[in-house]
């Protein structure tokens, strides 16, 4: 029964003449529905694991810092997450590079693509960010830079679609780089390698020892494809249905979920059971699942 | 929901009583005790565990200038920490170290406070007030590795006060209950610790500071009862 108000039976009326009477009670509202009480979820992997926590280009797409640059990444680490995706690139001379887009002039104060430059043209160039300027890194720069790294899991997603006349020889001086920073650092097995499935084919020819992922959107099967190719897992959107997820588990492979970037999607993509969340909302991810270091210093 | 049901109740009673505005039945000596709803903050915000009550008193409330002291004391943080290793059971198997944080303690914030124009009649009253911080808190850090089963404890107090502007606005609702909001800014004077060269203690009642601790702001949404 509509309950009887001063203002007739349309309580929702009435309490908009209060709140434009009185602008009080708008702001208890705002708190009123501001509240809410978050719980800590379960984080058991489909395979009897927990589930691994990366930040997507470090501490995300939202970060005051840019992803993909020393600030980024390093906090991450710090706060709690187990390890980060990054973009990578190479330059001419060989350097791997962390940044994402085709073309340095998009997000730095540089023009031209990292792979035709050499990382002495392209060492002194920085982000434009108007707040938090940083510079471009090497893959060099961060791993030397962090303590224990054997603890921590590094998702490379490698850029090897550069336009070029034989881009097989591109591809393996790639994956060479790869393989001789893994080595230095004894990370083989914490670095895994993101790409389409020809590269992957190549990463494998080489005998490389990373995790090897087939990253793909629209494939019909990806378990099958990474299974019959004897891929390490798949990385695929957040929003697939949890069928994938069952049917991949079914044949042991893993799954890397990446897209979540705030509360809920984190709270979505932790309910379908994945190996791996790739989030750029790491914070709330990581609160969820008592996994957040309070005692971090964000920069 | 629960708090949401709280929260909408309190203002339909507030409303529709018809006496909301006999404001003529209060004397200019009333004092009034005040209760602080930003104290469940992290209840509200944040995973973490705290059970802590804010409470304030201030004498004379309709008086120009009149001193504040507001308690705020309890269990401030308590919170889990897990951090995994060998997730894919490459060496040895996979493993965790626990760490849990508990933090007891209290601010105690005292000032003096200038009401702008007050008066008994009138719905809203400004004010600006001068306000100090002490807080002080005990940390116990507890920590267990599932591999090795060793585990720490180790625990740490630390004192720290700070002083600043505070402004805010003050509302009646009904007869004797009213409803004031308003925001101090600290700058911090001191801090004492037991352990010198351990990180800083944040102070917990602020919903923000920043990186070192120096300045930190504290809002404040108090449900007021005025004693005759």
């Amino acid at each position: 029964m509509t309950p009887i108000t001063p203002f007739g039976s349309f309580p929702e009326l009435t309490f908009a003449m209060i709140c434009i009477k009185d602008p009080i009670y708008i702001i208890l509202l705002i708190v009123c529905f501001a509240c809410e009480n978050k719980d800590i979820q379960n984080d058991d992997t489909r395979l009897g694991s927990k589930v691994m926590i990366i930040g997507h280009m470090g501490m995300g797409v939202y970060y005051s810092w840019p992803g993909n640059s020393l600030e980024s990444l390093r906090t991450t680490l710090d706060i709690g997450c187990d390890g980060t995706e990054m973009d990578v690139q190479i330059t001419a001379d060989s350097i791997l590079v962390a940044y994402h887009d085709g073309d340095l002039s998009s997000q730095t104060n540089c023009d031209g693509k990292i792979h035709e430059m050499t990382w002495d043209q392209i060492s002194n160039c920085r982000y434009d960010q108007n707040i938090n300027s940083s510079k471009l890194i090497r893959l060099e720069d961060l791993f030397s830079s962090i303590q224990n790294i054997e603890n921590y899991y590094f998702s490379l997603d490698c850029k090897v679609d550069a336009p070029m006349a034989d881009p097989v020889p591109y591809k393996l001086r790639f994956l060479r780089a790869i393989q001789r920073i893994c080595i230095k650092y004894n990370i083989e097995k914490n670095v895994f390698i993101e790409g389409p499935k020809n590269f992957l084919m190549l990463t494998k020819q080489m005998n490389l020892k990373n995790p090897l992922f087939l990253l793909t959107i629209h494939e019909d099967s990806p378990a099958d494809t990474a299974l019959s190719h004897n891929l390490f897992g798949i990385s695929i959107p957040y929003q697939q249905g949890v069928e994938l997820f069952e049917h991949s588990s079914l044949l042991h492979i893993r799954t890397m979920v990446w897209a979540p970037s705030n509360y809920y999607q984190n709270k979505s993509a932790l309910e379908k059971k994945p190996d791996i969340i790739q989030t750029d909302d790491p914070i709330s991810l990581l609160k969820l699942t008592n996994r957040f270091n309070y005692e971090s210093v964000r920069p | 929901m629960k708090h949401r049901t709280f929260i909408l109740l309190f203002i339909s009673l507030s409303v529709f009583d018809s006496k909301a505005d006999s404001l003529q039945m209060k004397i200019k000596t009333a004092s009034s005790i005040k209760l602080d709803l930003v104290s469940v903050y992290y209840t509200f915000f944040d995973v973490r565990k705290q059970l802590r009550f804010g409470v304030e008193y201030q004498p004379a409330t309709y008086r120009k200038i009149t001193p504040v002291y507001h308690l705020d004391a309890g269990l401030f943080d308590r919170y889990k920490f897990n951090k995994y290793f060998d997730f894919f059971n490459t060496s040895g198997g996979m493993y965790h170290i626990e760490t849990n944080v508990r933090t007891i303690g209290f601010h105690f914030i005292s000032g003096i406070k200038y009401n702008v124009k007050p008066a008994l009649n009138k719905k809203y009253t400004l004010f600006l007030s001068i306000q100090n911080d002490l807080n002080c808190f005990k940390k116990d850090i507890q920590t267990q590795n599932s591999k090795t089963y060793a585990s720490t404890k180790d625990s740490e107090n630390q004192i720290r006060m700070g002083l600043g502007p505070e402004m805010g606005l003050y509302c009646h609702l009904k007869n004797k209950f009213s409803l004031e909001l308003k925001t101090a800014f600290f700058l911090k004077l001191f801090t004492l610790k037991s352990k010198q060269d351990s990180p800083d203690i944040k102070p917990y009642k602020a919903v923000w500071y920043d990186t070192y601790h120096t300045f930190w702001i504290i809002p404040r949404i108090n449900i007021c009862y005025d004693l005759h």
